[in-house]
């Protein structure tokens, strides 16, 4: 029986071995990354030398999030054929690429449990001889009661004196190492969690049977999709002066969690939907609808939906980047624009006295850029971010390049009303507005200065009187009033113009002020 | 200013209340002219004629009030038809008013008149509504010369003839929101400059004060009863001297639903010195009309018998 049973193993494990040829195992390297907004296609080429016949290869140490059925495999030598590919994944094997913070991190806290281990060793010892001293004196010196002599007394007593500091003193200092200590394997544990990705043992295998008619080498190429990757833009916008034109440099953060990390490859930046190289694509009426803006978390990476241009981008990058797979956002450079734009400052001295620089860009929408967050920049100073909205519906983006302190207005209200005349059929509140707009640079500046008065609707029995706005845009039903004028270097100008709001008083028991004239902020309370 | 002249326009009164009251003025032009008669009752600080300040009131947005009295007595004939409308204009702070009358005494003495009242209101001191007005008559008399006095008519001559007189009622008043006080001074039957007293039929002339809402000084969430005084002063060209009256009005209000309620009360006066006067009443309200019925009758103070006769008052008041 026992024979019987060997021969049943040894006749199947011969079976196998003819039917798969010969197994070649290959770590493969990473030639290339296409990313994704929300994943990555790698790219990798290998050259195996293959024996005649049937053979595996098993390519080694991939990423364990392969998107399913997204594994492209082939070859250039076209006399050889792929008979089948296999992806599956390997929780045995160790992964050859461990990461080198991790393992260290692991030391660390290994050293300390040990450190404290010893400490609390040396600290039990402590609290033992601390007791077997002082918990019962007559025990432990023989007891007074005993005849003991005065001297052989106050020799036991700075003995005992001596060693309580000792021990009191040792155990405080044990407790401080003990802290310090604690602290310090919280701090490698959380970083642990941080790179949690990288304490993964796990990783994918690509079996490829091939057939060979002769013994040679030959070059593999294949590619999958990991959803663990992705890009998302970041500009920075810089305005140089008037005369000049925007500079537009534009950057991508990129992000690897893909368990593998990509060493010095070749990176191409895509708007693209990764799916549809590898199913048919469809048009439906999703396809027009607006994103509905909900976010979605893939790991410690947080997303977020925007809306792109129907056109898909590609942006290939100059340089070759190294991207360990850490879940953490790396600035790679793209590309860099000089952009044509006017210039103008918007004023409203109600809200803030300084000017905001506004570009209008027209043409935009030939960049095809995708939203995402952009650094101002004003003449080299970082003004703030802002996120770029870079769909523009009339093909003229209007951005906010921040607040200029070159350009400043002054706004005086002066109020009054008729609260105090003896008689009257009306409740008459006067105001005279006074802005004064001051350009402190040494160039001429357009400027686009908004106020705003009370609206009343129609139904409301109460008259407005508004005067001295030949010069300004008004829109009644928002109550803005728009002034457009160039200021030359150092140039004053001021607007003057007033207002009457007549209101009857047909309730004198409720009589409310016709417009607010108080704002609200915030400041401590002490 | 586009924006300015469309609130201006939802200022204005309509043009078909415009219309109606030009239509009425015309009608009253055309028309033998119609006058009303006095007796104490409507004098009363709501009242457009006696009071034509009242017309500036928002409570008289657009109103309609016909009346009937009548003695039903065959010794002291009188009865006196009267149609008062009113108008009040919020974006003028304005009121105007139009009031019809005919009048009979006896079996053949008449008067007619017709009067137009105005009144303006403005706000003194952010707190007190103050409202003027003023009641132009046309007074045609259908009698032999003499004079008219209360409930009757002494004649001085013999010859009945058509004459015309005019004259007019002034009234002051101050108030608060909804009348919850109110103090009126009024003039009624002034001499116009142009219309020299004549020998022709003559009316007795008046000062009027009123004083209220004083049981609002007593209660003041009250809603449901009103206590008003009016005192007033008569002076006689029949007998050539002044005499003096004085009413106080008790009115309370029962609901009866959401919709509608009754006001009952009395008028209870001291009548030229001589006669206790009451005019008890009864009012049925509704959103838009009120119904009243009112009998007034005298108690002379020494013997309690009246040489006036007693009068039953209807009237509706519809408001459009």
């Amino acid at each position: 029986m026992k024979n019987l049973f060997s021969l049943t193993i040894a006749s199947a494990i011969a079976f196998n071995s003819f039917g798969q040829g010969k197994e070649i195992e290959i770590n493969a390297e990473i030639k290339s990354v296409t990313i994704y907004n929300s994943s990555a296609e790698i790219n990798y080429q290998k050259e195996v030398f293959l024996p005649e016949g049937n053979s595996t290869i098993v390519f080694t140490n991939l990423s364990p999030f392969i998107v399913e059925n997204t594994v492209n495999i082939s070859t250039l030598d076209p006399s050889v054929d792929i008979i089948t590919v296999t992806e599956k994944i390997n929780y045995t094997k160790e992964r050859k690429e461990q990461n080198q913070k991790v393992g260290h991190l692991h030391d660390s806290i290994s050293n300390i449990k040990t450190e404290l281990g010893l400490l609390k060793c040396k600290v039990d010892a402590l609290k033992m001889e601390k007791d077997l001293l002082f918990r019962d004196k007559d025990e432990s010196i023989g007891g007074v009661s005993k005849g003991i002599a005065v001297a052989e007394i106050e020799k036991a007593s700075v003995f005992f004196s001596k060693r309580y500091y000792e021990i009191t003193k040792e155990l405080f200092e044990s407790s401080e190492k003990e802290k310090g200590w604690t602290e310090n394997l919280n701090k490698y544990n959380s970083q642990i969690s941080e790179l949690s990705v990288n304490t993964l043992k796990a990783s994918s295998e690509i079996q490829v049977a091939v057939n060979n008619s002769s013994k040679k080498n030959v070059t593999f190429v294949f590619k999958f999709l990991t959803a663990k990757g992705g890009w998302a833009p970041v500009y920075d916008c810089k305005y140089l002066g008037a005369d000049s034109p925007l500079k537009f440099v534009f950057r991508a953060n990129v992000f690897n969690a893909s368990g593998t990390s990509w060493e010095n490859v070749d990176i191409t930046l895509s708007t693209a939907s990764p799916t549809s190289g590898f199913n048919a694509p469809s048009l439906n009426s999703k396809n027009n609808n607006r994103p509905s803006g909900h976010a979605q978390n893939e790991g410690s990476v947080q997303f977020r939906e925007v809306q792109v241009s129907n056109a898909i981008a590609e942006y290939s990058i100059k340089h070759k980047y190294t991207i360990p797979s850490d879940s953490k956002p790396y600035l790679i450079d793209v590309s860099s624009y000089s952009i044509n734009a006017s210039f103008s400052y918007l004023l409203i001295p109600k809200l803030d006295p300084f000017g905001f620089l506004m570009a209008k860009i027209p043409d935009w929408n030939k960049y095809n850029l995708i939203p995402g967050v952009t650094n101002i920049y004003n003449k080299g100073s970082f003004m703030g971010k802002t996120f770029l909205n870079t769909y523009s519906e009339n093909d003229t983006l209007s951005l906010y390049l921040g607040k200029d302190k070159n350009i400043q207005s002054i706004i005086k209200e002066v109020s009054s009303d008729n609260q105090k005349n003896i008689i009257g059929n009306y409740y008459v509140d006067k105001t005279i507005i006074n802005i004064s707009v001051k350009n402190n640079s040494a160039e001429k500046l357009n400027v686009q200065l908004i106020d705003q008065v009370p609206v009343f609707k129609e139904d409301e029995k109460v008259k407005f009187n508004l005067q001295n706005i030949d010069l300004a845009v008004y829109n009644k039903n928002e109550g803005i009033l728009i002034w457009n004028f160039s200021l030359a270097q150092k140039e004053n100008k001021a607007i003057d113009y007033k207002y009457e709001i007549k209101a009857q008083k047909n309730d004198i028991n409720d009589y409310k002020p016709m417009k607010k004239k108080f704002r609200m902020v915030t400041c401590p309370a002490f | 200013m586009e924006y300015q002249q469309k609130i201006y326009n939802t200022l204005l009164p309509s043009k078909a209340v415009v219309s109606v009251i030009v239509f009425l003025l015309m009608l009253g032009l055309i028309s033998p002219i119609y006058s009303q008669v006095y007796n104490y009752s409507p004098i009363n600080y709501k009242d457009i004629e006696t009071n034509p300040a009242v017309t500036a009131s928002e409570s008289k947005n657009s109103q309609i009030d016909a009346r009937h009295l009548n003695t039903f007595s065959a010794s002291n004939k009188l009865s006196s038809s009267s149609i008062k409308v009113s108008k009040y204009f919020e974006s003028a702070f304005s009121g105007l008013g139009l009031i019809l009358n005919n009048t009979n005494t006896g079996d053949s003495i008449r008067y007619d008149y017709i009067g137009l009242a105005a009144g303006y209101r403005n706000v003194l001191f952010n707190k007190v509504y103050f409202k003027m007005g003023l009641t132009y008559k046309l007074i045609q008399t259908n009698a032999p010369s003499g004079n008219f006095d209360y409930y009757s008519f002494a004649p001085t001559g013999s010859n009945k003839q058509k004459k015309v007189n005019s004259s007019v009622n002034l009234a002051l008043s101050l108030s608060t929101p909804s009348d919850r006080y109110f103090a009126s001074l009024a003039s009624l039957n002034t001499n116009v400059l142009w219309d020299k007293i004549n020998s022709g039929a003559q009316f007795p002339s008046y000062y009027v004060f009123h004083l209220g809402n004083l049981m609002s000084l007593f209660d003041e969430s009250s809603r449901n009863s009103e206590i008003s005084y009016t005192a007033f002063s008569k002076y006689s060209l029949m007998n050539k001297k002044t005499v003096y009256s004085q009413y106080i009005d008790l009115k309370f209000v029962f609901n009866i639903t959401r919709s509608s309620s009754l006001k009952y009360g009395s008028r209870a006066g001291y009548t030229e010195n001589q006669f206790i006067h009451f005019i008890p009443f009864l009012t049925y309200f509704t959103r838009k009309s009120a119904l009243t019925a009112s009998y007034s009758f005298y108690l002379n103070k020494n013997n309690f018998q009246s040489k006036y006769p007693s009068a039953i008052q209807l009237s509706i008041i519809y408001n459009l």
